[in-house]
């Protein structure tokens, strides 16, 4: 088994609040990882600094054995849609497009055949391409959703790297977005930070809970004392409903916050 | 008035001003609204005026004193948006006052009789010379070519900032680029309306042009188009009617977005109306 990704001893602080503390994490190929956490945990930042977005102030990331920035074009990012501001004027196709952009300052840029076919047949997979001309402003967050996909996709890439891409979606939607995932991951790493319990449970293979410090990494299956100790309170809740439980049973007579 | 314009060399460098900053604008106004930078742009325009009172009080064009201070200015804005995670509006307000004061303080630092700076807080069209008639041609061709040279990777950038750094696109050098187009358009617009209105030629046409169009590029096109039928309507305003040139175009566009605004405005209650 081979690692894509090592995060060796990680800390990143935005000025003077500690955001990341320590962070070591393996990702093997073809793996589907789960972040989860409370919000202010870290989980975004951890994203970040695998995608080279944000430097850590020490420790070090490597993807495919190299530093993120030299390992441009290995990783498809699909960002929270819910934070875009989705009256601009862009529509469906040129989102998809944008990932076939090629890096550093190229004078009159145009997308080429190759580009547009590549476009169109992920378009047509993720049932999107009758969309093509809407603007973004006028999809559902499921069909924006799948829009992202697409363009990170388009990258071809060897991970693809998911924040939060089921928030605010109906379940039809979420469980669409889900299968998309499982089918991608015959091809490719995913990492993919999530509030969804009902995703832990039946969708990711390996399981990492971060608040500031990493406090588990490995199999699915959550025991109280971890969830405790991660989000500072029995989340009894999420589990219902679940056909295979994420969380062991409660011990009765607990302080219920639910 | 098409007469006189063949007559007289003022009215025809008015008309042709008001074209180019039109021009100007209409990119630049597009991309400060979808990017939300008005209000940095704002204080960029205003450090201009900075510009103008160091060129009186060096002897030089008051307009390279405001290219050179705008310039400046704009680079120190991109950098504290870059670097800062504080709320980037007090800084730039800051910016705004001390532009506006250094103006001030260089014209009474200059020797002899002051100036007349009104014609570059509130603009003068008809003042504009064939020199620098010269110097704005030469920064609206700078804007446009960077703009379109570099357009997909500008509306990438406009559009997703992470994905487009993640792509390897040098997002802040198209940062830094896109300051420095701001500042030449600030000194392309101030004899056009001045300096205090520069914000209204900035905003309007593409705010207007957005209720007609979803295409990044096709808004660009209407928001210079539309900039062109609001200056020269006023040009033509402040002739017939005898009142000065930037505030004439200034009222016209506030008072056709004003238009504008509320039938779109009135027409969206009728259509939830008909649907509820």
């Amino acid at each position: 088994m081979t690692n894509v990704i090592e995060v060796k001893n990680v800390t990143v602080y935005y000025t003077h609040v500690c955001a990341l503390s320590n962070v070591n994490m393996l990702v093997r190929d073809k793996e589907f990882l789960g972040i989860i956490g409370p919000n202010g945990g870290g989980k975004s930042t951890l994203l970040k600094v695998i995608l080279g977005l944000i430097q850590p102030n020490s420790g070090e990331v490597k993807i495919f054995g190299q530093p993120p920035t030299k390992a441009l074009g290995t990783m498809g990012y699909i960002p929270q849609f819910t934070k875009f501001h989705r009256d601009f004027p862009i529509s469906v196709e040129e989102t998809v497009l944008m990932g076939r952009l090629s890096g550093g300052i190229p004078l009159f840029h145009k997308y080429t055949k190759k580009d547009y076919e590549i476009a169109h047949s992920l378009m047509d997979k993720l049932d999107i391409y009758s969309l093509k001309d809407r603007q973004i402003g006028q999809l559902s967050g499921g069909q924006l959703q799948r829009t992202l996909i697409a363009r990170a996709l388009t990258v071809r890439p060897k991970i693809l790297i998911l924040d939060e891409p089921t928030a605010s979606l109906d379940t039809e939607s979420k469980s669409h977005i889900y299968e998309i995932l499982e089918e991608l991951n015959n091809d490719m790493t995913i990492i993919m930070v999530t509030h969804d319990m009902s995703a832990v449970s039946s969708h990711i293979q390996t399981l990492a809970c971060l608040n500031v410090n990493m406090h588990y990494h490995g199999h699915p299956e959550l025991t109280d004392e971890l969830v405790n100790k991660l989000y500072g309170c029995p989340v009894d809740l999420i589990a219902h409903g679940v056909p295979h439980r994420v969380l062991k049973e409660h011990n009765k007579g607990g302080h219920d916050h639910a | 008035m098409l007469k006189t314009i063949m007559q007289y060399q003022f009215l025809q460098n008015a008309v042709i001003s008001a074209v180019l900053a039109s021009i100007a604008c209409g990119i630049i106004g597009t991309i400060i609204i979808e990017k939300r930078l008005v209000m940095m742009s704002g204080g960029i325009a205003h450090t201009a005026f900075g510009g103008i009172g160091l060129g009186f009080f060096l002897g030089i064009e008051p307009i390279i004193g405001a290219l050179v201070i705008t310039v400046g200015a704009a680079l120190g804005v991109a950098t504290i948006k870059r670097k800062t995670s504080m709320n980037t509006d007090i800084p730039i307000g800051i910016f705004w006052a001390a532009g506006m004061s250094l103006g001030v303080l260089f014209v009474a630092l200059t020797p002899g009789y002051p100036p007349d700076m009104n014609t570059y807080l509130f603009g003068d069209i008809l003042t504009v010379s064939r020199s620098n008639l010269y110097i704005i041609l030469s920064l609206d061709i700078l804007v446009a070519l960077a703009v379109i040279a570099l357009f997909q990777h500008f509306k990438a950038y406009l559009f997703d900032e992470e994905f487009s750094t993640v792509m390897g696109i040098k997002t802040t050098f198209i940062e830094y680029l896109l300051f420095i187009l701001i500042a030449l358009t600030v000194v392309v617009v101030i004899h056009v309306v001045g300096i205090i209105l520069i914000m209204a030629l900035l905003t309007a046409p593409p705010a207007i042009a957005r209720l007609f169009t979803h295409n990044l590029k096709r808004l660009m096109v209407y928001s210079i188009l539309i900039g062109i039928f609001f200056t020269l309507t006023g040009l033509w305003l402040s002739y017939t009617l005898n009142i000065p040139s930037g505030t004439a175009i200034a009222l016209f566009i506030s008072v056709v977005y004003g238009a504008v605004s509320l039938v779109r405005a009135l027409t969206q209650r009728r259509l939830r109306h008909n649907n509820g």
